[in-house]
């Protein structure tokens, strides 16, 4: 009794871990066409817990993610700098921004419609590398990076880098 | 490199001479933590926010008295676990009903409930990454009673010593020891039944078989 | 024969072994149990599943607060101790009415307190006189050094000891006009910007990583130039 018991409860969990098992092992990312290059834009947003909410137009693009859960503490936020990158596969490249942050950027492929990227951020004063990360995002993506406090047009608030980049895959 | 409680004491002593900024750091450090406690016994997202900021706020006002004979880190969550009692004690629901301990799983079964499910979930921080088994492991937390939860809490994540437990539940060390056994058996026993319920996707089958036939 | 070792566990004496709270004798009678009983050795194994499932749960369900509701309660935390500050301040510039009349009453208080001393004295050598002849007279202490003083308030934290946080026009010190934007052809938009993160360094400083399952937000704090020798 208790011997059946326990293979009904051993399939009734193997039931449900089954899907996530199964999703691992037959998944094979068949790229349609490798990326070789991407377009990516970083920006730099000043982000601020007073205001109205509203969101400039010149940050539209990253309307949905500055409405996210993640965003509730900030009220206002304005667009400080953008730069482009071009990037070549395996090739690093460099935005230096006005705040004293470089940003680095990889692009190491993709996987099926997502791009691998490596990315690396520098601190204000040059010194110390802050961040480096391998991850993959769907292509067009956006990774938030906030890199501390900071004082723009007299007013103090948080440092937010938006990464994003898209590639023919 | 420095221990934790090293750099807690580093970052305490810092705020008490009102460095608001390492007090804030030792905020970030805890945050979560706290939260995980206080949500633990509230089951309450908003409520358990509310226990990390009146936490915090209590230990920035006694901060200057804290002369560090315990490590912040105990320091800190005995405040946490008193400021949960209190808030069950005033919250209008009342989920003592188990006036006695034993009520809910059997009293005259003294040997563990079949707890083959549980074993079956191998290593708990991926166990936990199913939602099914996460979500049977909150919902039978939920139908514990206040009390019960509370020493499962206190024990299980925050690690509090018997002595600890009975000084914030106003009660003798004995009464936590059999308060902290039948909370547990009944916590397994709910778990057990709860895994018990999720489908089948095939009658018998070993969970290797079963494994094995999806992956060919 | 030690009946000790050999007398069965009870399962709530078995929970308080788990719980490292039995005296050392009997724990290590305990112990030897589980190696020779292989139900109570399972028995002991599901309290650390049990423990090691609940504490993943628990913290599981912390992870998915987003990180922005702990910057509200910190915002809450740090007004109340704005306020709590304020407060104190208010209370130091107004000393209350006894502080007032002690402060007034300064010059005297040292002849005061030698004339109550006397009084007490001679008021204890006559109560002696009249009672027990062997008990010994209670003679009032006057310690010259313990002015009252109200205990000093913890010090309201200074702005001046928090780091200002770096200005955008000093982190250009060259005055260079800042180029026109680029142009940026439009990106396509994806359901969700959620990342999958395969490796990362935090430059061995604190760092988080914030998944909300539609976006990625890494967090990290930056080392500014003037803080190395603050604060800690």
């Amino acid at each position: 009794m208790i011997h059946a018991r326990k293979k009904l409860l051993a399939s009734a969990l193997a039931a449900v871990l089954m899907p996530a098992a199964a999703l691992a092992t037959v998944a094979v990312p068949t790229a349609a066409h490798a990326a070789e290059e991407a377009d990516c834009q970083l920006t730099a947003v000043h982000a601020l817990k007073k205001g109205d909410g509203t969101i400039p137009k010149s940050l539209d693009f990253l309307a949905d993610q500055l409405k996210d859960d993640e965003f509730a503490a900030y009220k206002s936020f304005k667009l400080i700098e953008r730069k482009a990158l071009k990037l070549k596969r395996d090739t690093a490249s460099e935005a230096r921004f006005s705040t004293g942050n470089r940003i680095g950027l990889t692009l190491l492929g993709n996987e099926g419609s997502r791009l691998k990227l490596h990315a690396d951020i520098r601190s204000r004063n040059g010194e110390t590398k802050l961040l480096a990360a391998d991850y993959s995002i769907a292509n067009g993506g956006v990774l938030l990076v906030r890199a501390g406090e900071l004082e723009h047009d007299g007013e103090t608030g948080k440092l937010f880098f938006a990464i994003q980049c898209s590639g023919k895959v | 490199m420095a221990s934790p409680d090293a750099d807690d004491q580093q970052l305490v002593k810092a705020a008490q001479a009102g460095d608001r900024r390492a007090f804030q750091a030792l905020y970030q450090r805890y945050e979560r933590k706290v939260y995980a406690v206080a949500h633990g016994f509230l089951r309450n997202q908003e409520d358990a926010l509310d226990v990390l900021q009146e936490a915090f706020i209590k230990v920035h006002r006694y901060l200057p008295n804290f002369e560090g004979q315990s490590s912040f880190y105990t320091w800190l969550y005995r405040i946490v676990a008193n400021l949960c009692i209190d808030h069950l004690r005033r919250s209008g629901r009342k989920k003592d009903v188990e006036f006695d301990d034993r009520l809910r799983h059997d009293a005259e079964q003294d040997a563990a409930p079949d707890l083959s499910p549980i074993s079956a979930l191998g290593d708990p921080s991926a166990a936990v990454k199913n939602k099914e088994i996460l979500s049977a492991v909150q919902e039978s937390l939920g139908r514990l009673s206040d009390k019960h939860r509370a020493v499962i809490v206190m024990r299980e994540l925050q690690g509090l010593s018997y002595a600890e437990m009975a000084k914030a539940m106003n009660c003798s060390k004995g009464t936590i020891m059999s308060r902290l056994f039948h909370a547990r058996r009944n916590m397994q026993k709910l778990l057990s039944e709860r895994l018990e319920y999720m489908p089948p996707s095939a009658e018998g089958g070993s969970a290797d078989s079963m494994t094995q036939e999806a992956a060919s | 024969m030690n009946t000790e070792a050999t007398a069965g566990v009870n399962p709530e004496e078995l929970h308080a072994f788990f719980d490292d709270e039995l005296p050392a004798d009997r724990a290590d009678a305990i112990e030897r149990m589980l190696a020779e009983d292989s139900d109570l050795g399972a028995e002991h194994e599901q309290l650390g599943l049990m423990r090691g499932t609940l504490r993943a749960s628990l913290e599981a369900e912390a992870e998915a607060v987003p990180q922005a509701r702990f910057e509200q309660v910190w915002d809450e935390i740090d007004r109340a101790i704005e306020r709590d500050a304020r407060l104190q301040a208010e209370a130091d510039r107004s000393p209350s009415v006894w502080a007032r009349v002690w402060a007034a009453f300064k010059p005297l208080r040292l002849p005061a307190l030698a004339a109550a001393g006397a009084a007490a004295v001679t008021l204890a050598v006559i109560s002696t006189d009249s009672e027990d002849p062997n008990k010994t007279p209670a003679v009032a202490s006057v310690d010259e050094t313990s002015d009252a003083k109200p205990a000093a308030p913890a010090p309201a934290p200074s702005e001046a000891e928090t780091p200002e946080p770096t200005r955008l026009a000093d982190a250009n010190p060259g005055g260079q006009a800042t180029p026109p934007e680029p142009e940026i052809a439009p990106m396509p938009v994806p359901e969700s910007s959620e990342a999958e993160i395969h490796e990362i360094d935090f430059g061995g400083k604190n760092g988080r990583i914030s998944n909300t399952g539609t976006v990625t937000v890494l967090y990290v704090e930056d080392v500014e130039a003037t803080s190395s020798e603050r604060s800690l």
